[in-house]
């Protein structure tokens, strides 16, 4: 591999983790106390989401695993739960990222708004089966209705700052690799 | 080329899975021993988060009161109209003021005369509020306070005016208050002036719910709820807030703290009421084998009755 890719490469993971720690910054900000009636978008979830169907292949699975698992040890969740469902769903995104690359976006968007609540469905199950208190329903739902229309314009910004861009069909990298 | 590439996925795939798998079952693993032995996994997240906010508060810190500065610039758009409010409510706090100097002269004459000592174990540290639960499915906050400042856990928290919540989870530097508004937070109350006994239920709502109530008839909105210190879990007496009926009629608790701008918390350092273990002490039976002989020169024990007077159960 080239050198100006593997930088891209690294530069991206960067800019992975840089704002994976920020949304988790920004959320921990004690601005008010008061229990509000709706939740606000699960951010990381949604950058997670946008970097395995543009460019899986800067972020390792491990890095996501860990970032989820530090998110839900300060979010007060049960550990390692909200991780795992986010590595599946990584997993699951990663592997249908080639299919996807020439399928118009609300296609994407489709997948990706199956995917998150499908998780979300999961998340609460698992939490009922483990005897574990669930949140409100009305919050979940809003939750999951604020995350998916979250992802267009992240996909947005994202095009915008970092170029993160699906592949083109038949693109390649320096080295003639097919990316 | 692509052939080329085509043979590594065929050689990494599998490992990638195996990869995977691992991963899974590591956070499944964890999320499991949380389950299991939840104590030791919240003892090791208290000790996680010490170590991380308390490295962003640098941070944080100017990045909230910037926040609340554009907050606070909004609202100097209604700057004429709240004046006159606040002109408003000063002239009736003024009229208040009078009739609060009044009565702590009374309550002062009063406890007086009764010779009362307040809990002189009452003392308190003052903590800053250094971050909320970070997800709208949690009500708590973080205090820049922690073991090395004598924090235990179960301690109530208060803001200037209203009980806010009690410490779960301490770590070195740091504590966690649970608000009274978790789903988690149940605090038993006593409603003035009727005296009911009942139960803040936090519901993730501004304002939590009476309940088991013993007698609802009795509880009007307006009345004050003060912590009842059943249970042992908080000292009696503080305030908590006023009852509200809510739309469908049930019975709620407007809190007294201000939960829009929790910044500085006290923390009320309590210690465990002396608990009575054993009943037989207080008031004995007479010991079958006699009186018990008295070591010389102490003073006759109310339990233990002396040689040759009656027996309790005589005296009439």
């Amino acid at each position: 591999m080239s050198d100006g890719a593997a930088h891209r490469r690294w530069m991206l993971q960067i800019a992975y983790l840089t704002l994976g720690l920020l949304v988790i910054f920004v959320q921990l900000l004690p601005l008010t106390s008061m229990p509000s009636r709706w939740a606000g978008p699960d951010m990381f979830t949604v950058l997670t989401m946008v970097w395995m169907l543009r460019r899986p292949d800067a972020v390792p699975l491990v890095l996501v695993a860990m970032l989820g698992l530090i998110a839900d040890l300060l979010f007060q969740r049960p550990p390692g739960l909200w991780a795992a469902i986010l590595v599946g769903l990584s997993d699951f995104l990663r592997r249908r990222e080639e299919g996807l690359r020439d399928a118009p976006f609300p296609v994407e968007w489709g997948v990706v708004a199956l995917a998150y609540v499908a998780g979300s469905i999961l998340y609460r199950l698992i939490q009922t089966l483990f005897l574990l208190p669930n949140a409100p329903l009305g919050l979940t739902v809003t939750q999951m209705i604020m995350t998916i229309a979250a992802y267009p314009p992240s996909v947005l910004a994202l095009n915008y700052l970092l170029g993160l861009r699906r592949a083109a069909p038949g693109e390649v990298d320096a080295l003639g690799h097919k990316r | 080329m692509a052939k080329n590439r085509d043979t590594n996925e065929q050689y990494f795939a599998p490992l990638r899975r195996l990869g995977l798998a691992v991963l899974l079952l590591l956070l499944a693993g964890i999320f499991l021993i949380w389950r299991i032995d939840s104590p030791r996994v919240e003892r090791f997240r208290m000790a996680v988060i010490d170590r991380v906010v308390p490295s962003m508060d640098w941070a944080m810190t100017p990045v909230t009161a910037s926040i609340e500065m554009f907050h606070d610039l909004q609202s100097y758009a209604r700057l004429v109209e709240q004046n006159q409010q606040l002109r408003n409510e000063l002239q009736q706090m003024k009229a208040w003021k009078e009739a609060a100097l009044q009565l702590e002269q009374e309550n002062a004459r009063l406890l007086d005369l009764n010779n009362m000592r307040l809990d002189p174990q009452l003392t308190k540290i003052s903590g800053e509020v250094m971050a909320d639960s970070g997800s709208p499915f949690r009500q708590s906050v973080l205090l820049n306070v922690g073991a090395r400042d004598g924090i235990v856990d179960g301690w109530a928290t208060m803001d200037g005016i209203g009980l806010v919540g009690r410490i779960a989870g301490v770590g070195a530097r740091t504590s966690r208050v649970i608000l009274l508004t978790d789903t988690n937070s149940r605090v038993p109350v006593t409603v003035q002036p009727s005296g009911q006994r009942a139960m803040i239920v936090g519901d993730n709502t501004a304002a939590p719910p009476l309940e088991f109530v013993e007698n609802l008839d009795l509880v009007r909105p307006g009345d004050r709820v003060v912590s009842s210190g059943d249970g042992g879990v908080f000292p009696a007496g503080l305030l908590v807030g006023q009852v509200a009926q809510d739309r469908n009629g049930r019975m709620r608790v407007r809190l007294a703290a201000d939960y829009e701008r929790l910044k500085f918390l006290k923390v009320l350092r309590s210690q465990p009421a002396e608990a009575i273990t054993s009943t037989g002490d207080i008031v004995s039976p007479l010991a079958p084998e006699g009186p018990m002989p008295l070591p010389e020169g102490s003073a006759p024990a109310t339990v233990a009755p002396a040689e040759g007077e009656p027996a309790p159960e005589a005296v009439q």
